[in-house]
């Protein structure tokens, strides 16, 4: 194998494959990538076995060929070349590449392109398409309600695909985050219910806009964005009954101003218990006060004026789980409807924006 | 300032008592737990007291602790036993170590924390007792029940040691050196227990006040005397200092922490890193941690050690429930809930294995932690040929605030038929109510209804 390209027409597909590699060192081939050349078609591939990333671009092939190296190394190496630099790659007989550009000379230490894990080829046949940015936009919203802990709960977010709309749900167990766009190019005759990996859709997030082009076998999801292919193994596990868990008639509602409930609540959470982020929540007629004490810090106390003409209510929350939503949605006011002290509070935009966004927060005991 | 040391100190910041409090978080100590008491409502709670006016003002701190404590009171429960070298923790065919000794044990060279068959060495005619920790906790509490009558402000350091803080009380108490010295006379007359009490302007130069009193004596560290109280002592009364580090320090010839002054900042920290910023502070008498009276706990743990090596899984199990119920009460009593619980089991071979859970919902009623504690016992003990020496459960991560679940349904029981046992066992006993999986032990243990079972290991940690 031997090709030559300029060296910004492949550093950002290295750089893609970073993410995608495995750090762990538990299968030192995981952290190489695949590079393939072949009728001046050069392809890389990388994967930990969960998420894999296909890129493809043309260069100058000389010789077909393929081989494995380290997707770290190789990256580090192209980017600390001088820009605008021709870098030739040549593959030697002994399993090593070589890479030289101008007076630079690298020799790297190959590993046997049959030891790379198949990835799975997609078809895209089925003709699911919706746009890249409403996507992200999705996303963002779901993102940070996904378990942290893998241990704790699913590491992934649904992925609901209907006749004419998208949605995500995401969740840790003590929140819920839902999402939904009406998309009148997307047409189905069964909707598709899948659970994306987390570390795919921070993939996603990465992408440049334009059109995502979708497919799934039994195994896997495809994501198609321009020359680039993202693989997800589907996470096999039953998403919890969410359309359950979202409260259809709190009684108790409030519409708040979200830039000064975000500072108020920012401020509060100041002295709330480290772990556990707790506030607590006193809403009274034409008011909302927050309290926090930490025994080993001190206490804070805040209060909003607002529009609320319902019974008193006392309840706690983790502040940290209010912040998340109120910095990804982008209305001047939310609505938080409530029950009781022991029930699922709801929180969305108060006027429905462009993409509609619902959050279900449970309580906290404090 | 005077320069005892024949190290050059250049780098070493001016001694002095005016140093001694002066960091900002001086200030940081007056804002303590104190105000907000774990079981008052969140909102009822008086509120913080402010940082103080004076952050530089001297603070005047107690350090309390009960002489030979378990051994003491077995010689209070049994007088013919003055005099004698007691060893409290087992028999010494036993298994297990010394958790404590009366000090003429300790003239043989037994000390805490001994192996007993190498303390049977050392003193072969000295009284071996098992112990008993629910007695021992019974004179922990009245001693505890005493110092709350001074101050609020007490931070209990174990079961039979405690910081006081009078600051907060100045304008009670005329003298604070006579008010401690009436503390520790009201505790030895009310608990028939000997104390020793220190202090200082801050939890370090009382502790090792303490240090110097002992036994059963009082000193205290006077303003301006605090370089020469500090200068000729060992360098192994520093509490960061254990015996590795002895071993670095007397390499460079450090042996007293007069001699420490010398060493720069930056070369403690590169040999001890953090512990070394400690050390360099300490050495100085600067301290400025709070006294702290609702910290939450790290972690709560409850072992034992058997009789005799155990494989019975239905025995074992028996262990386990009656360590839970134990672990889960302590967890109420503290307003804890715990994110992590972790089994241990040691084998006859002496491998000591452990597994832990991490859940979702914090948990602190028994039914919900042994029913884990069960589960992570059996996936550890299942398959192993070897019997076991001893069980243990422990739940940390804990906190004061408990986020409920979106997909279980809200609900109350456990917690309240937790309220309901408490009440029924502070009426008649921690015997009165048992499930039957702890009765199995009556067959092993001593059983009495005020206290339940009296179990081996005793231990001076709550």
């Amino acid at each position: 194998m031997k090709f030559a390209i300029q060296k910004e027409n492949i550093l950002e597909e290295l750089q893609l494959l970073q993410g995608i590699v495995e750090k762990r060192n538990t299968m030192p081939i995981l952290a190489n990538i695949l590079i393939h050349a072949s009728k001046n078609k050069i392809e890389l591939t990388g994967t930990d076995l969960e998420v894999g990333l296909k890129t493809h671009f043309e260069g100058q092939v000389e010789e077909d060929g393929a081989i494995t190296v380290s997707g770290k190394k190789i990256f580090e190496i192209v980017k600390s070349l001088p820009n605008g630099k021709m870098i030739t790659f040549n593959e030697r007989k002994d399993l090593m590449m070589e890479v030289t550009s101008g007076e630079s000379e690298f020799k790297v230490l190959c590993l046997a392109k049959e030891d790379y894990p198949q990835v799975p080829e997609p078809k895209f046949e089925k003709n699911i398409v919706f746009p890249v940015d409403v996507f992200k936009e999705m996303i963002e919203r779901v993102y940070f309600a996904i378990a942290q802990e893998q241990r704790y709960y699913l590491n992934g977010a649904l992925m609901l695909i209907k006749n004419k709309s998208l949605e995500l749900v995401s969740t840790d167990g003590h929140r819920l985050s839902y999402t939904a766009k009406g998309l009148e190019g997307l047409s189905l005759a069964e909707e598709i219910r899948v659970i994306v990996a987390k570390k795919t859709l921070g993939e996603v997030r990465k992408f440049a806009d334009g059109d995502v082009e979708f497919d799934l076998d039994e195994n896997n999801l495809f994501f198609k964005v321009g020359n680039r292919i993202l693989i997800s193994r589907i996470i096999e596990s039953k998403f919890p009954n969410f359309e359950a868990v979202i409260p259809k008639d709190n009684p108790n509602a409030v519409g708040l101003p979200r830039q000064e409930f975000t500072d108020a609540i920012r401020r509060v959470s100041l002295l709330s218990a480290e772990r556990s982020r707790g506030i607590k929540f006193y809403l009274e007629k034409g008011t909302l006060r927050l309290f926090s004490s930490n025994p080993e810090i001190g206490e804070a106390r805040d209060r909003l004026d607002i529009d609320y003409i319902g019974p008193d209510i006392e309840i706690g929350f983790n502040s940290q789980y209010i912040l998340d939503y109120l910095t990804t949605v982008g209305s001047e006011k939310i609505r938080l409807e409530l029950k009781d002290e022991n029930s699922a509070a709801l929180m969305r935009p108060e006027t429905d924006e462009n993409i509609k966004s619902l959050y279900v927060l449970m309580p906290m005991k404090i | 300032m005077s320069n005892a040391t024949t190290v050059e100190r250049a780098a070493a910041p001016a001694f002095g008592p005016a140093c001694l409090d002066a960091t900002p978080a001086a200030a940081r100590a007056f804002v303590r737990a104190s105000a907000a008491h774990p079981a008052a409502p969140v909102v009822s709670s008086p509120s913080v007291s402010p940082p103080s006016a004076r952050p530089a003002q001297r603070r005047f701190l107690v350090h309390i602790d009960i002489d030979a404590f378990f051994a003491a009171v077995e010689v209070l429960l049994n007088p013919s036993l003055k005099g004698k070298p007691v060893i409290v923790g087992g028999l010494p065919h036993e298994r297990g170590v010394a958790s404590t000794c009366s000090y003429e044990a300790r003239k043989y060279g037994v000390h805490s924390g001994m192996n007993l068959r190498n303390a049977y060495k050392l003193c072969p005619q000295g009284i071996f007792v098992r112990g008993s920790y629910q007695v021992y906790q019974a004179f922990s509490d009245k001693f505890f029940s005493i110092l709350h009558e001074y101050t609020p402000d007490v931070e209990d350091a174990s079961l039979d040691e405690a910081y006081l803080d009078l600051t907060r009380c100045r304008h009670l108490y005329p003298s604070f050196s006579g008010t401690a010295r009436r503390i520790k006379e009201r505790v030895e007359r009310e608990t028939g227990l000997k104390v020793s009490v220190g202090v200082g302007p801050n939890k370090i130069l009382a502790k090792l006040a303490t240090k110097r009193a002992k036994p059963a004596g009082f000193f205290e560290v006077e303003p301006g005397r605090e370089e020469e109280f500090l200068r000729d002592l060992g360098i192994e009364s520093l509490p960061g200092i254990g015996p590795k580090s002895q071993v670095i320090l007397r390499m460079l010839n450090i042996q007293k922490i007069g001699d420490l002054w010398g060493l720069p900042r930056t070369t403690l920290h590169s040999i001890f890193g953090l512990g070394g910023d400690d050390i360099y502070l300490q050495s100085r008498g600067i301290d400025s941690r709070p006294v702290v009276t609702s910290a939450i706990p790290k972690s709560v743990s409850r072992e034992t050690t058997f009789l005799e090596d155990l494989w019975d899984r239905r025995l074992l199990l028996a262990h386990l429930a009656y360590l839970c119920d134990r672990l889960t009460l302590a967890l109420r009593q503290g307003h804890c809930y715990a994110h992590i619980i972790e089994v241990k089991a040691r084998y006859s071979d002496f491998k000591t294995e452990g597994r832990r859970r991490l859940l979702i919902t914090p948990r602190q009623e028994m039914g919900d932690v042994y029913k884990i504690a069960e589960e992570l016992f059996l996936e550890l003990y299942s398959g192993s040929r070897l019997s076991l020496r001893l069980v243990g459960v422990k739940a940390s991560d804990l906190v004061r605030a408990r986020p409920l679940s979106l997909f279980e349904p809200y609900s109350d029981r456990q917690e309240r038929l937790g309220a309901a046992v408490d009440q029924v066992r502070e009426k008649y006993g921690f015997g009165s109510v048992l499930t039957m999986r702890e009765k199995m032990l009556e067959a092993i243990y001593q059983f009495e209804k005020k206290r339940g079972f009296v179990l081996k290991t005793a231990s001076l940690t709550r």
